[in-house]
């Protein structure tokens, strides 16, 4: 029997075929993870105690019961239910490449997606759910039931689309739906389509950082957009559009590295401008990197 | 201006194989494979970016590498500089052009010491090579094959002169000289230069009384004598004298021998067929000739060959024997009819078959003599007989007319010698048919004006070879004769006076002949006198279809003809060279024709076996030196300089191509090495531009952050 923790790998999960159990495996396998770390208790409502470690913070030790026991514990508190929480999923067909990866960037981000949704559900917040491509596919508003997350499931599980993307377009008219200030996660490559271009994308997410949200953005790109493994003549066909281009792979190879390394730099320093935490994810990594953007965002929230 | 000259121009050729790079480059572009990318447009940007530097980088190495295939092929080419003045010399090429002739004729193979002249010749001919600055253009030939071209590739040269062989044959340098005149005027050279390397023989010069080559104005001929001086002896010639070739005749030989460079001293041995029959001392003295006598009967029919050669060879040995072949015809049979076979002195056919055969029995001499009287021609077998003679049988039947006709269409001869008897039955129909001449009455001369024996037709092989064995027919009288009157085929080749033919053949073959006179003294006194022994002899031999055939033999490096019978089955022909172990088989194996040809290229006896399925026999032929090339003595400088047309024609005794005189201004320069230096560099520059570019670059272990 596998360890929980090595469901964090995306190679172990694909073992499981339910996307509730990958979702509750990959948070479960993240929390034993973070077993005495200053990152567990984010909640307000106390749950239960446990001794004092070095590093944990002092304000949340009982002195109550130090008084009694002479002892340091740590109290240990329940989620709260104040968080709205709005998960954008990019599901365009960009999303579905892979290059002999383990799993695709759409497939990473679903897992990721379901396993802040059954996170956020667990601990009372409210989580909806936002895909798109060219337009917005599917709206799920944000709820804290139980039964809300068998609802994003089923959206996720069938979140596959074969259009290209307006991402833009989509951030602008997502900054619209979502009203109430929250948290918004994005789940996306990042990169525009033809029609587009990467500042329009980042005035999209100016966008909504601007309606109040805390936005996270995680990009997510194959293992192969960023190493360029490919040899000899290649005629390289884009997947959204209709652009094809013949190269030798030698020759363009150390370019298209630094053409795809200023792309994401670009990103990153408008993120940082407009206070969005930027997360560059590669495919092939653990999904607890994933993980542990959210919970110091989420930390500093609250 | 610095012309450049190459000594492979062909080889420039190659340089267009330049283009192979760009051939190879488009007929091993590889097929794209297609992968779809969603980062379409940052490949579209980096291509963008590294086009410029990438298409740089390819277009230097493709210049590199076809400069580099250009680069090898000016190599092998070999360019040559020219400076100076010979560069500038007007509408000269400009490269000096010298031809080298080495006399490669057998006197140069005279071996005194330890080099023989050909050696010489050939060592100072590549010391003169080796002196040469690259970008002469130079020729080499011997005096046996005159021909070649100029080629700067003087390493080439010197493997041709080192290849070269001196024959057995006469060559004389007139011809190489010509050859050369003519390789040299073809090329517009600045100097030009002949080096003759010979043993200054007379063989060399043969014909210098008359000969005359125009060499040029602009021509320098040196002649480097190479003898070596020594004393050789040859057997020179040999002669044939004597009787025809026919079994039982005597064999005369006459061997000249002749001493030159000094005197001489020598066994002489007379060999024939293997066996030694006679051996002589001779003594000479510097320059002279002895003529020696051998003599052996021929016993037997056939083939046979003979050599005369000295027992003691000196340092020309091929020419120290002489070898002949010789046919022998078997014995010439003859039958007498004449009417009173039986008499002895008294005879009519006495002084015929005296002349014929003085000893009167067989197996002695060349002819076999049978007597008969006309009335045994009705019975006798004519087969075995070469010639039947008539000498003045008057008692001819018409049966004897038919068989005798028989016979003559059969191939047999038939001499008639008519006299007072010979009246009506020679007149008769058998007669007139078989006889050229029809037989009239007698003559009588006139008193005190005998008729004389002149000679009508001196071309007719008949009278050549009586004309030949210098019988004198001058005192050859006759009182009376027969009048003949020549028929339609009957040609008159000897006359006793206007009107009176006295000899005519014709009929079949010309295989009749007709004597006006008689066989003995009762008209004339022919047969008296010496003449009549070679009349007899010539005219018998020629009715009997046979030549007087004397000894054979052949120039070396003749093509010999090797004659045979066809058959129905082919004929292998197998030759044997003198001193060789096996005998060779002529190609192709069977020679369908009657005749094949065998290349001749060293002297002595050439045994010819023929192999039929039903028949086995034995020829051969005899090669021989050519007797000048024996003859070592030098001939005088000056009598060949006024034959030769040049600018200057000097006699030396070292060959020197001396730099100095090449038309000043350094000459020729050798740029291969200077091109072989820029080709390494080439070489060095393209091996790491190469490795440069397309080093593979290392793909990062980790995505940027």
């Amino acid at each position: 029997m596998r360890n929980i923790e090595e469901y964090l790998r995306p190679d172990v999960i694909q073992e499981v075929a339910r996307l509730d159990l990958k979702a509750r495996f990959i948070i479960e396998g993240f929390i034993s993870g973070l077993h005495d770390s200053p990152y567990y208790g984010f909640s307000s409502e106390f749950s239960e105690h446990r001794k004092y470690s070095a590093g944990d913070d002092p304000k949340h030790i009982d002195w109550k019961v130090f008084a009694r026991t002479d002892k340091f514990y740590i109290k240990r508190f329940e989620a709260e239910t104040n968080l709205d929480c709005h998960i954008l999923l990019d599901v365009s067909e960009s999303m579905a490449y892979s290059y002999g990866g383990v799993i695709g960037k759409l497939e990473y981000a679903i897992y990721m997606a379901a396993a802040l949704g059954y996170m956020m559900v667990n601990q009372q917040d409210n989580v909806g759910l936002i895909t798109f491509d060219e337009e917005l596919t599917n709206v799920v508003p944000s709820r804290s039931k139980r039964a809300h997350l068998i609802a994003i499931l089923g959206v996720l599980a069938s979140a596959m689309q074969h259009r290209s993307s307006r991402l833009a377009h989509c951030l602008h008219r997502a900054a619209d739906l979502l009203r109430k200030r929250g948290l918004v996660v994005l789940f996306s490559d990042l990169i525009p389509s033809e029609v587009e271009d990467q500042q329009q994308v980042m005035d999209g997410l100016r966008h909504v950082r601007h309606r109040g949200h805390d936005v996270i953005c995680f990009q997510l790109l194959d293992h192969a957009e960023l190493a360029f493994p490919f040899e000899g003549p290649v005629r390289f066909v884009d997947v959204e559009g209709s652009r094809a281009i013949r190269a030798d792979s030698e020759e363009v190879a150390e370019a298209y590295r630094e053409e795809i390394r200023d792309f994401i730099e670009r990103y990153r320093d408008a993120c940082r401008d407009a206070e969005i935490d930027f997360v560059q994810v590669d495919t092939a990594d653990s999904f607890d990197r994933v993980l542990l953007s959210f919970l110091r965002k989420r930390q500093r929230k609250f | 201006m610095w012309p450049v000259t190459f000594t492979h121009a062909w080889a420039l050729w190659l340089g267009t194989a330049a283009v192979l790079p760009l051939i190879i480059h488009f007929f091993s572009r590889q097929r794209p494979r297609v992968v779809r990318f969603p980062g379409v447009q940052f490949i579209q940007k980096s291509r963008r970016r590294s086009f410029r530097r990438t298409r740089f980088k390819h277009l230097l190495l493709l210049l590199l590498r076809m400069s580099l295939i250009v680069l090898f092929a000016f190599l092998i080419a070999r360019p040559v500089l020219r400076r100076g003045d010979a560069a500038a010399e007007a509408g000269a090429e400009g490269t000096p052009a010298a031809v080298l002739i080495l006399d490669d004729s057998l006197s140069m193979t005279f071996r005194a010491g330890g080099l023989t002249p050909f050696d010489t010749a050939r060592n100072r001919a590549l010391e003169l090579l080796a002196q040469m600055p690259a970008g002469v253009a130079a020729g080499a030939m011997s005096t046996s094959h005159p021909r070649g071209k100029l080629m700067q590739d003087l390493d080439a040269l010197a493997g041709r002169i080192t290849g070269m062989r001196p024959t057995t044959g006469s060559n004389s340098c007139w011809m190489a000289l010509e050859a050369a005149a003519d390789m040299l005027a073809q090329k517009g050279a600045s100097r030009r230069d002949v080096f003759l390397f010979t043993d200054m023989t007379r063989s060399a010069w043969l014909g210098s009384e008359y000969r005359h080559v125009e060499m040029g104005p602009g021509v320098r001929v040196h002649v480097v004598d190479c003898s070596t001086g020594g004393v050789n002896g040859a057997v020179c010639q040999l002669l044939y004298e004597g009787e025809p070739a026919v079994v039982g005749a005597a064999l005369g030989l006459k061997a000249q021998v002749v001493a030159s460079g000094g005197p001489m001293t020598r066994t002489v041995q007379f060999e024939f067929d293997g066996r030694v029959m006679d051996r002589r001392g001779v003594d000479l003295e510097a320059g002279s000739r002895e003529t020696l006598s051998f003599s052996a009967v021929l016993s037997g029919s056939g083939h046979h060959w003979g050599r005369v050669s000295f027992l003691n060879p000196d340092g020309l040995a091929h020419d120290d024997s002489r070898t002949f072949t010789l046919d022998v015809s078997p014995e010439v049979s003859v039958l007498c009819v004449e009417d009173q076979p039986e008499l002895g002195l008294e005879s009519v056919s006495y002084f015929l078959r005296l002349a014929l055969n003085p000893w009167g029995e067989g197996g002695r001499g060349v002819f076999r003599i049978e007597r008969a009287g006309p009335a045994k021609l009705d019975e006798l077998s004519l087969g075995p007989f070469d010639v039947v003679v008539l000498a003045g049988a008057g008692r001819m039947s018409e049966t004897g007319w038919r068989r005798l006709a028989a016979y003559v269409s059969g191939g047999g001869g038939l001499l008639v010698f008519l006299g007072p008897e010979t009246g009506d039955a020679y007149r008769g129909d058998g007669a007139l048919g078989l006889l050229p001449a029809q037989v009239g009455p007698v003559v009588v001369a006139a008193a005190g004006s005998p008729f004389g024996l002149r000679i009508i037709k001196a071309d007719h092989p008949f009278v050549a070879g009586l004309t030949a064995s210098e019988a004198g027919l001058a005192g050859i009288r006759y009182r009376q004769c027969r009048q003949l009157r020549p028929g339609e085929d009957g040609v008159e080749l000897m006359s006793f006076g206007p009107d009176y033919p006295a000899l005519v053949v014709g009929g079949a073959g010309d295989r009749v002949a007709v004597f006006a006179g008689t066989a003995d003294e009762r008209w004339g006194n022919f047969p008296s006198t010496p003449a009549f022994v070679p009349f007899c002899h010539e005219m018998v031999m020629y009715l009997a279809g046979r030549t007087a055939a004397g000894i054979r033999s052949f120039p070396v490096a003749a093509q010999v003809p090797i004659m045979f019978e066809t058959s129905r089955w082919p004929t292998v022909v197998y030759v044997t060279s003198p001193g060789a172990k096996q005998r060779e088989r002529l190609l192709p194996g069977t020679t369908p024709g009657r005749q094949t040809y065998w290349k001749t290229d060293s002297p002595g006896y050439y045994r010819v076996d023929f192999e039929r399925r039903d028949a086995q026999w034995q020829g051969g032929f005899a090669v021989n030196t050519v007797a000048i090339e024996s003859f070592l003595e030098p001939v005088a400088f000056e009598q060949v300089r006024d034959r030769i047309g040049a600018g200057q024609v000097t006699l030396v005794n070292e060959a020197s191509f001396a730099e100095g005189e090449m038309g000043g201004g350094g000459g020729p320069g050798e740029l291969t090495p200077y091109l072989a230096l820029v080709a390494l560099g080439l070489l060095l520059a393209e091996c790491f531009l190469a490795n440069r570019f397309y080093k593979p670059a290392a793909a990062p272990s980790q995505a940027p952050e």
